[in-house]
């Protein structure tokens, strides 16, 4: 919705599934030439630097109309949308056992080949699920998978299972009423406006559209949450809608969104690689002779290297040989001088031979 | 509460949560609080510091401070919570969610890792992260998520907390101008408590990256100054 609103018509989505190709491992990731930037913030930074112009219609700064005040405000509303209702979007995605069986990890699961549909989804849950702990919205109506298995080594005790049923009962309050501590701030941010500043939505229309969306469109099979936004909170619901249609509806750019092809299936997707290098699509002259440098220098200290190990080679090979010659010498001499011991001890055995005889005659 | 930083006659402690309710308590004018820095925090309640030690039979936890500093105080409930209007009372929650969790990121993002060598001969397993739980998207693994070997290890994204915690600082320097008090209130709220925690202890950081950030700001630092002495006043060490 943001780069709709900010360049539209200038940029390509392409569906990845795989987030470790993102530098920082999670999507989303945008990729401009040789620049890679990952996170919405730092796409949104990037987006709005990359034209500086005081036009609101056609500076790509969503938030070039709002004086400083604004601005600083937008960052730290932002900030709690992010915190507060993610933390409720995340524990609607992953930590309802109901949504995760019966819509998200199906979801997840599709877009993955094998043997990654078997693993990733699990993976994804499991990373959110700090988050949720220290937010406490984890352990209210989730089924770890640990309970889920027919054969467990262990039973679990009496006094764990009434925990569990006394947790699942007031989890749902607590998350409705987290939800709704939220929901209020955000209702009084809006007023009786169509968008929280000016006529036209900033970043942070953008940014609590986008949470409410994830709330209220996907078909959830406990859809407790939804039905709160669209029967208490009916002007967020509005708001939400009115943004979306600004980007994508028939009031929005007249631009249509071009979407690529998701990527199919990699066997490096198997093994963890750091980020690939993006090659830039057109290269200088300076560039090019850079490059010619870079592997001219890595053929002088390969081949120097070469020459070396060969020279050292032959001049050792020599040395060997003459180290061996030595080695057979020595043996030589020493078989000599034993042949030389025994030839005495005869001719030693015969003299005492002959003086035996002589003085028996 | 957790010990100072610099010397031992320094009353303000070192750790965030600990000097917030220490400016909460000197904000809301209460003095004369003597206080120990030599109790683990796992002996106190919830294995939390600070505590609050009210009587020799009474031991509170952080949560319950506000109710006993309401009583010693004796002010009526003010539903604005000393905010100027209900604006201001709503916007505080949300700068509150900007230092609780951008610029507390980018604290513990800033503080050094633990030895790799010492990790190698502990016997023990290594405690969880506690940036895992603060960031949001939560960090992927080190052997990322597709991978075939089991996930290990987070991969925290310092570069993004970092620029987050950028735009975090400007907005609260712009934000506070030349008030005397945070969101132009007339008296000291908990925002401005938790705001002088934050910026202490960021000012005595020992990452220049963090600190730079704050010192190049004439008004945060000039603000700090002046609240670092009302705090200071209501404490006395043992």
């Amino acid at each position: 919705m943001y780069l709709q609103q900010a360049i539209p018509g200038k940029f390509t989505v392409a569906e990845c599934n795989n987030p470790d190709f993102s530098p920082t491992g999670q999507l989303p990731f945008l990729v401009h030439e040789q620049h890679v930037v990952s996170s919405l913030g730092s796409i949104i930074r990037y987006v709005a630097g990359l034209k500086k112009t005081e036009d609101t219609k056609t500076s790509p700064d969503l938030d070039v109309s709002l004086n400083s005040t604004e601005k600083s405000q937008t960052t730290a509303w932002r900030s709690h949308v992010e915190f507060n209702l993610g933390d409720i979007v995340y524990n609607v995605l992953y930590a309802r056992h109901s949504n995760w069986a019966g819509l998200t990890h199906p979801a997840l699961a599709s877009m993955y080949p094998l043997p990654q549909r078997y693993y990733v989804p699990g993976r994804i849950r499991a990373a959110f699920r700090s988050r949720l702990e220290a937010a406490g919205l984890w352990d209210l109506d989730t089924v770890d998978d640990e309970d889920r298995k027919p054969f467990r080594m262990t039973k679990k005790k009496p006094e764990e299972e009434k925990k569990k049923v006394f947790q699942q009962a007031f989890g749902r309050e607590k998350v409705l009423e987290k939800a709704r501590t939220a929901l209020d701030l955000y209702v009084r941010l809006l007023g009786e406006r169509e968008f929280i500043y000016r006529d036209r939505p900033t970043t942070l229309d953008i940014v609590l559209a986008a949470h409410v969306l994830l709330l209220l469109d996907p078909p959830y099979p406990d859809p407790f949450i939804q039905n709160l936004i669209k029967d208490s909170y009916p002007t967020l619901a509005s708001h939400a809608r009115r943004v979306h249609s600004h980007a994508f509806g028939p009031s929005g750019p007249a631009v249509p969104l071009k979407v690529s092809p998701a990527q199919g299936f990699s066997w490096r997707s198997l093994i963890p690689w750091p980020p690939a290098a993006r090659r830039p699509t057109k290269q200088t002259e300076e560039d090019i002779h850079f490059a010619r440098m870079r592997w001219g220098f890595y053929g002088v200290a390969l081949g120097s290297l070469a020459v070396y190990v060969v020279a050292t080679f032959f001049m050792a090979r020599h040395d060997i040989r003459r180290i061996v010659e030595q080695i057979r010498g020595g043996q030589i001499e020493e078989a000599e001088e034993e042949e030389e011991e025994e030839e005495e001890e005869e001719e030693e055995k015969e003299e005492e031979e002959k003086k035996e005889l002589a003085y028996a005659t | 509460m957790d010990p100072p930083a610099l010397d031992d006659d320094e009353p303000l402690s070192a750790d965030v949560e600990c000097l917030k309710w220490q400016a909460y308590l000197a904000l809301r004018r209460l003095s004369n609080i003597r206080i120990r820095t030599d109790i683990s925090p796992a002996g106190a309640l919830d294995a939390r510091l600070p505590n609050l030690l009210v009587s020799e039979t009474s031991l509170l936890a952080a949560h319950l401070i506000p109710q006993w500093a309401d009583e010693q105080t004796t002010a009526d409930t003010d539903p604005l919570e000393g905010y100027k209007d209900e604006a201001a009372r709503d916007e505080s929650r949300a700068w509150v969610s900007l230092l609780e969790g951008t610029v507390h990121a980018a604290l513990l993002a800033a503080a050094p890792a633990p030895s790799y060598l010492q990790s190698l001969f502990s016997l023990r397993p290594p405690p969880p992260s506690p940036i895992q739980s603060i960031l949001t998207p939560p960090p992927p693994p080190l052997t990322g998520f597709a991978s075939l070997l089991p996930p290990s290890g987070i991969r925290v994204p310092h570069a993004t907390i970092f620029a987050q915690y950028r735009e975090a600082i400007a907005a609260l320097s712009d934000r506070l101008g030349t008030d005397k008090w945070f969101l132009g209130s007339s008296e000291p709220t908990p925002l401005d408590a938790l705001a002088f925690a934050y910026l202490h202890c960021i000012i005595l950081s020992s990452n220049s990256t963090l600190r730079v950030e704050v010192t190049r700001r004439v008004n945060l630092v000039a603000w700090e100054w002046r609240i670092r002495e009302l705090v200071r006043a209501a404490f006395v060490t043992q």
